[in-house]
């Protein structure tokens, strides 16, 4: 634990474990366009014109803060960033639990109605809530080793020389 | 978090000597390499023009892949139109491909195929190159308000469909599947028989045409046939799912941009 202690590594993890959260779900959206397409209709929260363009861009706005995090780019507004969408995420879910709608959130591909019950919801709601979670912490402390963003790396490991000599991470590298 | 490289690595708190997990004691040691820092912000900017340019260029291909082929054209305006035990077919008789397709007027993707595919299959249909049989499922009936709004939308069509007017029939069938018009599923209201009889009018259905749907005189017919194409369809595929597209028998993959043209 000397020099970089375990909230660096939980860093990391996070860094890593959200970008592939990211990554995942935007993929997922992405090779199935008319799928994406329903499942943004089925929320029956935008007006008709925007539901295509949002369908369209949503994928590519998940894998693009997914690659900022897997290269370490910016973390922190990243982090932000992926807070906010989150939580209009959760508020979309939340109110269509509201308004007794009964649809597949399409959160990881999918989408569309679909017989959902209050425990799918419920498990929806703390899955985006753990991964909210996992945002903030990145918030507090955004910098991990083997980050490309000088504001999102740490300083150690990197001797006066340069080379990435890690002195404690090499074996618990997610 | 933009904040200088070269002291509070502590996470945005001015900590300078003593942060946890920062490990500022190294921390001054890279005061000294200003270079390596600039190469740093050098690194990260090519790297956020970088993920600009996949998400920028991922949503330009996405568009292009999901806009409507052959948009502007409209709905077959001179196909021939048959009817035979609930199927629509629609086309020349000596049309060289016969695709048999399966759709459920309930079904949002069916409503995505048609506004992609539909006006390039009316094209080739007024054409002669490829002749449509429909198969209109009605298995997502328990997901509308009424719980037979499939099987009724499906008689209505049959009712067009029967009156022997060209243009009719794939009209109304364009006018189920836009967007303004279809019931989304598990929605508190679906159409009425006559405000699907009224949709065909609009669509150029005939008084008779309309008498039928309002007095759902098909809606037997279109659950006879909608057995009949689900079973087919599972012999087929080994699944009964919206839209699938047969040739011969054998599906067709539609997620492919060019799968008509590839068929005449």
């Amino acid at each position: 634990m000397q020099g970089v202690g375990w909230p660096v590594w939980l860093s990391t993890l996070c860094r890593l474990g959200l970008a592939a959260v990211w990554l995942v779900s935007g993929a997922i959206k992405a090779v199935d366009p008319l799928q994406t397409e329903v499942a943004v209709r089925a929320y029956q929260l935008l007006p008709e014109p925007v539901v295509s363009p949002v369908a369209t861009t949503l994928p590519f706005l998940e894998i693009g803060l997914g690659l900022l995090l897997l290269l370490g780019v910016g973390v922190r507004p990243v982090a932000v960033a992926s807070v906010v969408l989150l939580g209009v995420f959760l508020a979309g879910v939340g109110s269509s639990w509201a308004r007794g709608l009964s649809i597949d959130c399409g959160c990881f591909g999918g989408g569309g109605a679909a017989d959902v019950g209050p425990l799918d919801y419920l498990a929806e709601i703390a899955r985006d809530v753990a991964f909210v979670v996992v945002a903030l912490w990145l918030v507090a402390r955004p910098r991990t080793p083997l980050a490309t963003g000088p504001g999102s790396r740490t300083s150690t490991g990197l001797p006066p020389g340069g080379g990435p000599v890690d002195d404690t991470g090499g074996g618990r590298r997610a | 978090m933009s904040g200088k490289d070269s002291k509070g690595r502590g996470d945005g708190r001015p900590s300078g000597g003593v942060g946890r997990g920062g490990g500022s004691g190294r921390g001054v040691v890279t005061a000294a390499r200003p270079t390596q820092s600039r190469r740093g912000t050098l690194v990260a900017g090519g790297a956020v023009v970088l993920v600009l340019a996949v998400v920028i260029g991922g949503v330009l291909y996405q568009r292009s892949r999901t806009a409507p082929v052959n948009d502007g054209y409209g709905s077959a305006q001179s196909a021939a139109v048959s009817v035979s035990n609930g199927v629509v077919r629609v086309g020349a008789t000596d049309a060289p491909v016969t695709l048999d397709v399966y759709e459920d007027f309930l079904c949002p993707i069916c409503s995505q195929f048609e506004g992609l595919y539909g006006q390039q299959v009316a094209q080739a249909l007024d054409e002669g190159k490829v002749a449509v049989s429909y198969h209109m499922l009605d298995f997502l009936n328990s997901r509308s308000a009424s719980k037979d709004y499939s099987s009724r939308a499906a008689g209505a069509a049959i009712c067009v469909a029967s009156d022997g007017t060209g243009s009719a029939f794939p009209a109304f069938h364009t006018a189920l599947f836009a967007t303004e018009n279809q019931p989304k599923e598990g929605a508190g209201d679906d159409l009425s028989n006559d405000q699907l009889a009224t949709l065909a009018g609009t669509a150029g259905a005939s008084q008779s045409a309309q008498a039928c749907i309002a007095a759902g005189d098909r809606t037997a017919t279109a659950q006879a046939a909608s057995k009949t194409g689900q079973d087919a369809l599972q012999a087929a595929v080994g699944q009964v799912g919206t839209p699938t597209v047969l040739n011969g028998g054998t599906q067709v993959n539609i997620n492919d941009r060019g799968w008509l043209t590839s068929l005449t």
